[in-house]
């Protein structure tokens, strides 16, 4: 493993005043996915910034909506979450064992890097680790790969569950940067690779994700999250799907569908979310919706299944949250 | 009552569970300012030669002590695999030249004073290569295969194609099963001291004979200067069943450096150091009458084995012939060379990879015949074994069908596949037949009891984690006549009287009669020495009179007239006895020893998502004599739980183009975890075998063998669909 050294830091802003100049520092919380990638050597940091100490635990519902510091704990299992925006809980608890959860942080959950064999593994090529390597992935083992958004420098998906939930709740990021403040609606967090594979987000370096606002609507309550993987529990999803709908008199007036596993950002499904609304949800609106949700797909050798695994399970995902 | 038979808890359960039992990566814990630490640097290619090694940077690295590549490296002898590992283990002799012959394979060795220190240098070293192209899998080099008849000779009896033709209904389809890695929770750990006297080796091993024997001949040593210990293990599945690169570099940094050194392979390097179970293609073929009586059974396999090692690995079809009672039955099995590591056993090596091609077919063949599962095989019992046509040593493989499925509940099923519903969830049930060879290997105990009237027990043979150091307590406890309490079990440790290999389910047979033959032995001394000893009530009694009952001894038909181990020994020495334990010959025997089982599954199916899930599973067992039904009931628990992962998750993914595995740690290599586990149900069809000591046939592979074929046919069952590729992955059923 590399050498690096270890700080911790009690507020934001001497955490940004310290990350934010030197460009091989890094923040860290919960440790579960920093500390895997600098020992294998996917990213090389000298430095990493501990920011566990920081006062950015709160979950605060209101009328507005609903706030998540970057570092609250068991956000799954706070009632309000429960019932007000269960996709969320579903999600997070979708996205990792118990022990995992106990250590990990909303705020690095949206920053954790692809799984993609051919980034994990560093004797590969892969351009978004290693700009202008090649991507191992376009004509190998691309089982897990992306079906939309992908280039021809990337197909690498984005692992996070609980980025997914939030695409569908309209989520905004809330970071404090050298440059002061700034609000991204989370949809506009991540950049897709293009020709930049390794530009994964639009935070410039030292900007600190200090937390989550998930705002109030009429269709969180009635929301669904769905994860399709190759064992019952502690994998990542092969194919998920987070759905919002707001019925009223027996026709969708506004929805949110939005799908894991099969891109490199989570994926929002406008298609299928204009194949819904102003329609009664009924099986034949969940197929439609299914259909467009898997419309412009561009699969590779080995992921052609995840097309009709997206029509599937966008239909089973709204027959989960009721007619 | 004997305590031979009763579920007693492990004990060395407390050990474990408190953290006090200490494993080969905690050792040593007593001088650990001596230790240094070994780590390997791995080939970046699969085929190739390494044309520069630049390890300036590595070696000015804080801490470096030694770095090892093929330039500086202590020269090997070779092993003779057939004759002291056996032909499936690798005879690779590492950091010889430069040739790579797999992905992964090590090519240096950094050795530093802490293991961040080694693992920092190991990453700075800088390998070239000349690469060459790979043969990546199986198919790659499908049309290079080759026969080995001295290790894979075709099995002929009768007439096959005469069978298949006289056959009302012949089915003929072609399985493939992928490479899997057997992945205990403890990774492949070695600790060396070498000095001019002796070189101490604590490794994870599951035969410490083998790595003495093996270290000894390939550094040029005499056995007894080696001494290897391995106490506790956590698990090996195989992996640790022989000789391992991991273990070999560890002595040749623990001599160049004269440090006591560690190396603990990593999670990832595991998909590259102690071998694999073989990707095979097994084309099989049933010829059966109208009433699903076989008339023929044609096994062609196709395994992978190593590019560089000449000797195939073992056969997979070797068994096939055994289950059924079919006049014609032919297997053949060719190889192709592959740049992987050698194929090494995984439970279960044979059978367990095998039949899962024959239990899928009969699956088939039902379906076809409109003949329920379980009766096709009642219908093809082999009354002898079909392979040496000797009677069985003992078959319990009718009472397994017949338990078993009551207690599943089988006669309830409804044949017609896609037919049995929960809800949105196609269900289904299948079955499988189980067999397993049952030997044993050479196995010396001594048992010796000293004046405070405990005892301990000594074989130098290991304890996987399955439960060894309790049975052998119980079987000397028992043969001595000593509360169990009274009796120590001491494991791994080639000091110990010698003992064979933990694996091939001989453990508990092998020690169990070692165990039986010393605590009985020193039992007859101690009353030789009591009856002769004026001080003792016994004294003039015939030896033939004293009985033993919980440690106290007295003259048969005068209870009171006998005193305690503990008040003899006190007057006489501590006193200990051996015993050894030979196997029958395998050449000229006259009887069948096998162990049995039927394995009865459900699934339930998300007929959209294409997700499956076992439910429920039972397994019904013969293995002879059961010692302990607790550690016998975990043990078949492990069993299930490892085919549920052959069955349904588990694949090694090479890369095609450069022979690289893609999916080399558990992110993306699943073994089952809890949520995949149902209720399992073991149970056990015991019966005495007059053929085989203590009537023990062992457990560990029968515990796992069938499982994965019955998932199969229960997919099969509640889907219509027959998947012929492990694992059965939610893809291949949408």
């Amino acid at each position: 493993m590399r050498p690096f050294s270890y700080t911790t830091v009690s507020t934001v802003r001497s955490a940004v005043l310290q990350v934010s100049p030197d460009p091989k520092a890094l923040y860290v919380a919960g440790a579960t996915e920093v500390l895997n990638l600098v020992r294998e050597g996917q990213i090389a940091a000298d430095r990493l910034v501990d920011i566990r100490a920081l006062p950015l635990t709160s979950i605060r519902p209101g009328a507005e909506g609903l706030h998540i510091g970057a570092l609250a704990r068991h956000v799954e299992n706070h009632p309000v979450v429960r019932r007000d925006y269960p996709v969320l809980a579903q999600a997070l608890l979708a996205g990792a064992s118990p022990q995992v959860r106990n250590m990990f942080t909303p705020g690095g959950n949206l920053l954790q890097r692809t799984r993609c064999s051919y980034y994990r593994d560093v004797r590969f090529a892969c351009n978004r680790r290693e700009p202008g390597s090649g991507c191992g992935a376009l004509e190998g083992n691309n089982r897990y790969n992306a079906i939309f958004g992908g280039s021809d420098h990337c197909i690498a998906v984005h692992p996070s569950d609980l980025a997914v939930a939030l695409t569908a709740l309209d989520a905004v990021v809330r970071t404090q940067g050298p440059a002061g403040a700034r609000s991204i609606p989370i949809e506009e967090l991540y950049r897709l690779p293009g020709e930049e594979p390794h530009r994964e987000t639009v935070l410039d370096h030292g900007e600190l994700i200090t937390g989550i606002d998930v705002p109030a609507s009429r269709f969180a309550a009635r929301s669904h999250y769905l994860k399709i993987r190759d064992r019952a529990s502690f994998a990542f999803a092969l194919v998920s799907v987070a759905v919002a709908v707001d019925v009223r008199r027996g026709v969708v007036r506004d929805c949110r569908i939005a799908l894991g596993g099969v891109a490199p950002r989570p994926w929002r499904a406008r298609a299928a979310e204009a194949a819904l609304t102003g329609k009664p949800l009924n099986e034949e609106s969940r197929r439609a919706a299914g259909q467009a949700a898997a419309s412009g797909a561009t699969p590779r050798r080995h992921n052609r299944f995840k097309v009709a695994m997206v029509e599937r399970a966008v239909a089973r995902a709204l027959s989960e949250v009721g007619d | 009552m004997s305590v031979v038979g009763r579920p007693i808890a492990r004990v060395e359960g407390r050990l474990k569970v408190t953290g006090a039992a200490r494993y080969t990566a905690d050792l040593p814990q007593d001088d650990g300012k001596d230790l240094v630490h070994a780590v390997a640097v791995c080939a970046a290619v699969a085929k190739g030669r390494i044309t520069s090694i630049d390890a300036r940077q590595a070696r000015a690295a804080g801490g470096v002590l030694e770095l090892i590549t093929h330039h500086n490296a202590p020269r090997l002898r070779p092993v003779p695999a057939q004759e002291v590992l056996g032909p499936a283990h690798e005879t690779l002799l590492v950091l010889q030249d430069d040739r790579v012959h797999y992905s992964g394979q090590p090519v240096a060795v950094v050795v530093a004073d802490t293991l961040e220190n080694a693992t920092h240098a190991a990453s700075l070293v800088r390998v070239e290569y000349a690469e060459e192209r790979p043969v990546a899998t199986l198919f790659e080099g499908i049309d290079d295969a080759f026969d080995s008849p001295r290790y894979a000779p075709p099995t002929t009896i009768g007439d096959v194609d005469r069978g298949l033709a006289d056959a009302a209904v012949v089915i003929d389809r072609t399985y493939t099963t992928p490479a899997q890695h057997h992945h205990p929770m403890e990774t492949m750990a070695t600790t060396v001291r070498w000095t001019a006297d002796e070189v101490t080796v604590h490794v994870s091993t599951q035969t410490i004979s083998m790595v003495r024997d093996g270290l000894a001949t390939t550094f040029g040593l005499r056995p007894e200067q080696v001494r290897v210990v391995s106490e506790f293990l956590g698990g090996g599945f195989g992996g640790k069943a022989a000789w391992c690169w991991p273990s070999v570099v560890t002595a040749m940094a623990a001599r160049l450096t004269g440090r006591q050194v560690r190396l603990v392979t990593t999670r990832r390097q595991m998909f590259a150091a102690t071998g694999q179970r073989p990707h095979s293609v097994q084309r099989v073929r049933l010829g059966a009458r109208r009433d699903g009586v076989l008339t023929a059974i044609a096994q062609d396999c196709v395994g992978e084995t190593s590019a560089f090692y000449d000797t195939p690995p073992f056969y997979i079809g070797a068994a096939t012939p055994v289950p059924y009672g079919c006049p014609n039955i032919r297997t053949t099995q060719r190889f192709v060379k592959v740049n992987c590591q050698t194929p090494v056993p995984m439970r279960s090596p044979v059978e367990g990879v095998g039949l899962v091609s024959v239990e899928s077919a009969m699956d088939e063949l039902a379906a076809e015949l409109g003949v329920d599962p379980l009766e096709l095989r009642r219908r093809n019992y082999a009354e002898r074994d079909p392979n040496s046509g000797l009677p069985w040593s003992s078959n319990g493989l009718l009472e397994c069908y017949e338990r078993g499925a009551r207690r599943f509940g089988w006669p309830e099923r409804n044949p017609e596949p896609r037919s049995m519903r929960d809800g949105r969830y196609l269900v289904g049930w299948g079955m499988a037949t189980a067999i397993r060879h049952a030997g044993s290997d050479p196995t010396s105990a001594l048992v010796r009891l000293g004046a405070d009237g405990r005892a301990v027990v000594q074989i130098g043979s290991q304890d996987l984690g399955t439960g060894t150091f309790t049975i052998m307590t119980q079987v000397a406890a028992d043969a001595l006549g000593v509360p169990v309490e009274m009796m120590r079990a001491e494991l791994g440790d080639t000091d110990l009287p010698t003992g064979g290999g933990s694996f091939g389910s001989h453990t508990a047979a092998s020690v169990a009669a070692a165990a039986r033959l010393a605590g009985e032995a020193l039992r007859a001394k101690v009353i030789r020495i009591a009856v002769a000893d004026e001080g003792s009530p016994l004294s003039g009694a015939s030896p033939d009179d004293v009985l033993v009952d919980d440690g106290y001894l007295f003259v048969r038909g005068d209870r009171s007239r006998g005193e305690r181990y503990a008040q003899i020994l006190r007057r006489n020495r501590l006193q200990s006895a051996t015993g050894d334990h030979t196997p029958p010959p395998r050449e000229g025997a006259t009887v069948a020893r096998w162990a049995f089982g039927a394995d009865f599954t459900e699934v339930k199916v998300d007929p959209e998502l294409g997700t499956v899930r076992v439910t429920r599973h039972v397994k019904a067992i013969e293995a002879g004599r059961i010692i302990n039904p607790r550690t016998a009931r975990s043990q078949v628990i492990g069993g299930v739980v490892m085919g549920i992962g052959q069955a349904l998750t588990e694949a090694t993914e090479v890369d095609r183009r450069d022979a690289r595995i893609t999916n080399a740690g558990f992110w993306g290599y699943h073994v089952p975890v809890n949520a995949d586990v149902p209720d399992i149900e073991a149970i056990f069809v015991e019966r005495d075998d007059p053929h085989i000591p203590g009537s023990v046939k062992g457990l560990g592979e029968i515990a796992t063998i069938g499982t994965a074929p019955a998932i199969l046919n229960a997919v099969f069952h509640a889907t219509g669909k027959r998947v012929r590729d492990l694992p059965i992955t939610p893809d291949k059923l949408l």
